[in-house]
């Protein structure tokens, strides 16, 4: 025991310290935390779908609200409208197909196209626009400005097993165990060669096209998962809020992701995940203690954690944390 | 058989000839200097091999394929590799990180891959620097590692632009050994453009002049230096040369 936790990083062990802690809450508390954090933590997946490509990849993008909605409004209009049995697991499906699809699709064309960043921002800016014009005006099928309800979900297994998640607790244990899981998938992708090459397209794209490979490919399909685990945190979120109107897919919505991430740390998977639980959490808090400053007081802790630190919040820990090493290290060479 | 063989290429940029009528051949395991005064056309004549150019009009073949409308990434993976003129690289990865990135193209099993890496690490002489990042080494050995992105990316053919740059005089020296070490035991093909004279001496390649952008002569170097028009338009004054 001893022994294996010695070989796990210490990053990897944060990680497991912050899921057990999520994993425990409900033990210790109730009521309304528990009806919200779900919420947090999808956001938190909705942070790290804009850190794979912001920090990973270095591409930014304005359209992560824009997926996020798709996944939303696939999983109000599958359940509303059909009456399969796993419609719930059809509309968390159809909105993770639909946004990686779309996502493959603009991609594609613009990356193939070699736009420089800044034209790519605004594509997604625009894709976010037309999302959002597009929930507003379906009327029959999006309900329009007014918005779909949504029920929450059951998840059956066969005619075994029938899992409602109307309640608080097991909704959130569900919608732990699918962030767990996503986060598993993502933190794989990013350790595995496919992350080492899209980590060399941040650094120098120019070199990695040099050493053969097509980067106009690799960014696709980064943009591709990005975009599918924004929707298939959307379509969670439709089923827990209840709710899904078209202000989800708005370009303020993608804003705040970003601001999440730049807070949290855009190099870094769990800090873009914490960073959108706990700024989430924050504006939440602020805007009910301070409804008219807490935008601004959001602003002042985003431009204060941008000048700071270069990584975000994950990023000053790691550079404390590596001077108090060689700090360390070079007093016990030198006593 | 030769491994590249340049025919007729051309590249004018507004009508302005940057390459007239080059023809070339490269045998594997060769080692070749391209040498010539600013404007003479080298870096264009090495773009258009790498595929970072297309020619005006001209046919490259590399490895009996004609590769003339091959772009860049196609090139890469036939075996042609190219080190730029400023070196390149992923500055704030690590040593073994950057050299890590151009081995994971070729699919090999872990065991394979550290090796790979290892073996690279020590042709480069880097070895003992793996953990350090990229722009904290000198001049000279970030030269070194591109030329060992391009090792651990199992070219055939290697295009140095300026490798010797920024070097010490005792890096030169061991970059005129890794150079003559990869050509003759690796029995890989490289050209090299170069301007520092000693250096092209040291490695006793065959060279070819280029003058505004046509070949102007080749040969071994005592061929070369003995050349007069050569002196005239490059080497300059006699007492530079010796």
């Amino acid at each position: 025991m001893q022994n294996v936790l010695t070989k796990i990083s210490g990053e990897a062990k944060f990680e497991l310290l912050i899921f057990l802690a999520l994993a425990s809450i409900p033990l210790v508390f109730s009521g309304y935390i528990l009806f919200i954090l779900p919420q947090y933590m999808l956001f938190g997946l909705l942070a790290v779908s804009l850190s794979i490509l912001w920090g990973l990849t270095g591409i930014i993008s304005f359209g992560q609200a824009g997926f996020f909605a798709i996944g939303a409004y696939a999983i109000g209009i599958v359940v509303k409208s059909t009456f399969l049995m796993n419609s719930a697991i059809l509309g968390i499906l159809l909105g993770i197909i639909v946004s990686a699809v779309i996502a493959g699709v603009v991609g594609y064309f613009l990356f193939s196209a070699k736009v420089k960043a800044t034209y790519f921002v605004l594509a997604t800016l625009a894709l976010s626009i037309i999302i959002e014009q597009l929930a507003k005006s379906q009327k029959e099928i999006t309900g329009g400005w007014n918005g779909l309800f949504v029920d929450r979900i059951s998840i059956s297994f066969g005619n075994l097993l029938e899992y409602s998640l109307f309640n608080d607790i097991p909704m959130y244990y569900f919608t732990l165990l699918l962030t767990i899981i996503a986060y598993a998938l993502i933190k794989f992708l990013t350790t595995s060669n496919f992350g080492k090459i899209l980590r060399g397209i941040r650094e120098n794209e120019d070199r990695i096209l040099a050493l053969g490979y097509n980067t106009s490919i690799y960014k696709t399909l980064i943009f591709c998962v990005s975009g599918a685990l924004a929707g298939f945190a959307g379509s969670i979120y439709g089923t827990h809020a209840g709710f899904v109107d078209p202000s989800l897919a708005r370009v303020l919505f993608s804003t705040e992701v970003i601001v999440w991430v730049a807070i949290g740390g855009r190099n870094s998977i769990i800090g873009s995940f914490l960073g959108g639980i706990l700024v989430a959490s924050l504006a939440n808090y602020l805007n009910s203690i301070t409804p008219e400053y807490w935008q601004l007081i959001i602003g002042i802790v985003f431009i204060a954690v941008v000048i700071l630190f270069k990584g975000g919040l994950a990023g000053g820990l790691e550079e404390i944390y590596h001077r108090l090493k060689s700090k360390n290290y070079v007093s016990a060479r030198n006593p | 058989m030769s491994l590249l063989e340049i025919h007729n290429l051309s590249k004018s940029f507004k009508g302005l000839l940057a390459n007239d009528k080059i023809c070339m051949e490269l045998k594997l395991g060769e080692a070749r200097c391209i040498i010539g005064p600013n404007g003479a056309g080298k870096t264009t004549l090495i773009s258009m091999i790498s595929g970072h150019l297309f020619q005006s009009s001209g046919i490259i073949t590399f490895d009996g394929k004609n590769i003339s409308n091959y772009d860049l990434v196609k090139r890469v993976r036939l075996g042609i590799g190219r080190k730029f003129q400023t070196p390149t690289l992923f500055d704030n990865l690590t040593v073994y990180e950057n050299v890590e990135l151009s081995v994971i193209r070729n699919n090999y099993s872990n065991f394979e891959k550290n090796a790979k890496i290892d073996e690279t690490l020590k042709l480069i002489r880097l070895f003992d620097e793996k953990d350090v990042p990229a722009n904290t080494l000198s001049h000279g050995q970030r030269q070194w590692l591109e030329i060992g992105l391009l090792i651990g990316n199992n070219v055939k053919l290697l295009l140095l632009d300026e490798p010797t740059a920024g070097m010490t005089t005792e890096e030169t020296i061991a970059t005129t050994k890794l150079i003559n070490n990869l050509s003759g035991e690796k029995n890989l093909s490289i050209i090299v453009i170069e301007h520092d004279i000693n250096f092209v001496r040291e490695l006793g390649a065959q060279i070819t002049v280029l003058h505004l952008g046509k070949i102007f002569a080749e040969g071994n170097y005592s061929t070369i230096e003995n050349n007069k028009f050569v002196r005239e338009i490059y080497l300059g004054a006699p007492d530079v040369v010796s």
